[in-house]
């Protein structure tokens, strides 16, 4: 999987809102992580929906190596996972029927699926809470439990967002380790979060999105070059004023 | 299909572990099918097949006996007669006997007065229960109007030289009436009236599980995972109707066999069931369609599990 390419995307919602994105164009290049980054409400799970194919509407072009992306999404419908903020799985289910359940929403057979999700719940390091009603479970357990969800398929674009949100500092470390892993394997990653810290620590490019604006885009070393730190940047080209 | 199928596996999984939700789809509507056929046999009951207690109180004993007697019969029990008016007002309040009527000391002097106009007739008193259906007092009503016209035109055939006994005017000897119904419909039985009707409640019960669920998918983002797996709309939809269908069927057979079963075994009547299975068959259907449609409609109208209970309240 080549480079995922968002160009001049626009969206807004039906009514008289405002325009959320607005005339987006980034480069995600394969094998790396790219962190989407913006303050509250500036457009990034509007962007990750759009590219999960759950919002329609948008304007503009998106392909992955070339290929319009809902042509690849149709063409290979679990070319692209997503992890989305919420625990997106059934809380009455056990983790294992969970993930049954979404790998056979993939369309997983028998013996693919049995063994899908005995890797995934292994890469998650959930295999000892695979009977555990996913309801009853801590807060990264749930977290690993959605990544695992995520990776069923085996996507070669992985959207992530806000993945380590509510989780304790050793579930967050697991869950970054495990994240820089799967952009090893020639994976396209987008990844968002409020934490710069961790934005810093996997990501090797970065956007930084306002009112569904990019006001910078590019490799992590070249965006914190004008600040000491990636935070401080952020703040400067966000502004301090609280958004929500 | 798989999916499908996958689809269905999660709702059953889901509903199975609720076991609340699960209670609320078939004990309940059972639980209420058994009582209130029970509680509800006698409204529904035949006149003749109720029985009325009623007592008479009069200065004469053998009067008081003799009105007994003639008023006693299709459904009319005689009770002991109570040792004043206080005590028949008591009984009365608490329904035994549900009827007492007092009849006045001049009473017989009375009934021999001419038939010219100036004279009052008899005036009779009737303490009745509330509770009493309105067709039971009716009749009752007019069976002491019957027996005191008999008594009345006995004692003028007397006074006329006439001889005939008071026995020869009851009203159970004026003449035989046979009823004879027509047409083959006969009157809904308790049992026959409550099954349906708590059998059509029990089957909106399911706008509860599917409304909750439904509405937890939306807020946790499950169905937003699923639109992104591109899982159609007609699937999904198809996903939450074929479990819930075939949950209402298997209430409405549950409920069929309680009326059939458990109705009778506590000592009710038992559930005669249409020779038309194919037009019964249809309407559970019907209804079943029903019950999930507003169950899907309330859990897109709703944003939080607890009004969706809520609505659900509201349809039923």
């Amino acid at each position: 999987m080549g480079t995922l390419n968002l160009e001049g995307v626009s969206f807004r919602y039906p009514g008289p809102g405002e325009t959320v994105l607005d005339k987006v164009t980034l480069a995600i290049p394969a094998g790396g992580i790219f962190g989407l980054l913006g303050p509250n409400g500036a457009g990034k799970t509007t962007l990750i929906s759009i590219l999960a194919g759950q919002l329609r509407g948008a304007t503009g072009k998106i392909s992955a190596d070339g290929e319009p992306l809902e042509a690849l999404r149709r063409r290979r419908p679990h070319s692209l996972g997503l992890v989305p903020q919420e625990y997106a799985f059934y809380p009455m289910l056990s983790c294992a029927e969970n993930l049954r359940f979404f790998g056979a929403m993939q369309g997983l057979t028998r013996a693919r699926l049995k063994e899908r999700v005995a890797a995934a719940a292994a890469f998650a390091r959930i295999e000892s809470a695979l009977a555990r009603r996913a309801g009853r479970l801590s807060g990264g357990l749930k977290r690993r439990l959605n990544l695992a969800i995520g990776l069923l398929g085996e996507p070669q674009i992985l959207l992530l967002d806000e993945p380590t949100v509510g989780v304790d500092p050793q579930s967050r470390s697991f869950l970054l380790e495990s994240i820089r892993s799967l952009a090893g394997a020639g994976r396209t990653i987008v990844y968002t979060s409020h934490y710069m810290e961790e934005v810093e620590a996997i990501c090797d490019r970065v956007a930084i999105i306002d009112q569904g604006r990019v006001l910078v885009s590019g490799a992590l070393s070249d965006v914190i070059r004008g600040g000491s730190s990636l935070e401080e940047r952020f703040m400067q080209l966000t502004q301090r004023s609280l958004r929500d | 299909m798989r999916r499908l199928l996958a689809l269905w596996e999660k709702e059953y999984l889901a509903l199975s572990r609720d076991v609340l939700g699960l209670a609320v789809l078939f004990l309940m509507p059972a639980a209420f099918i058994v009582v209130m056929s029970l509680a509800l046999s006698d409204v529904f009951r035949g006149g003749s097949a109720l029985r009325t207690e009623f007592a008479v109180i009069a200065a004469d004993a053998k009067l008081a006996d003799r009105l007994a007697q003639s008023l006693a019969g299709d459904g009319f029990r005689a009770a002991p007669t109570p040792a004043d008016e206080a005590a028949a007002r008591e009984g009365v309040r608490r329904g035994t006997p549900s009827l007492v009527l007092i009849v006045p000391r001049d009473f017989e002097r009375a009934l021999a007065a001419p038939l010219d106009g100036r004279s009052a007739p008899p005036e009779l008193r009737l303490l009745a229960d509330p509770a009493l259906p309105p067709t039971q007092l009716l009749a009752f009503r007019q069976r002491i109007l019957g027996v005191a016209l008999g008594l009345r035109i006995s004692s003028l055939m007397r006074r006329a030289g006439i001889a005939a006994g008071a026995d020869a005017l009851e009203l159970k000897r004026a003449a035989t009436l046979n009823v004879e119904t027509i047409g083959a419909a006969a009157r809904p039985s308790s049992v026959q009236q409550n099954v349906p009707a708590w059998l059509i409640f029990g089957m909106f019960f399911v706008v509860m599980p599917i409304s909750s669920l439904f509405v937890v998918e939306r807020r946790e983002g499950t169905l937003a995972r699923l639109v992104s797996l591109r899982v159609p709309f007609s699937m999904l939809l198809l996903g939450k109707v074929g479990p819930y269908f075939v949950v209402n069927l298997a209430q409405a057979a549950l409920m069929l066999l309680a009326g059939r079963t458990l109705v009778p075994w506590f000592g009710g009547e038992t559930l005669a069931l249409p020779a038309r299975w194919d037009l019964l068959a249809a309407v559970t259907a019907c209804t079943s369609f029903a019950a999930i449609g507003w169950g899907l409609l309330v859990a897109v109208a709703t944003s939080s599990p607890r009004p969706s209970a809520a609505s659900w309240c509201r349809g039923s």
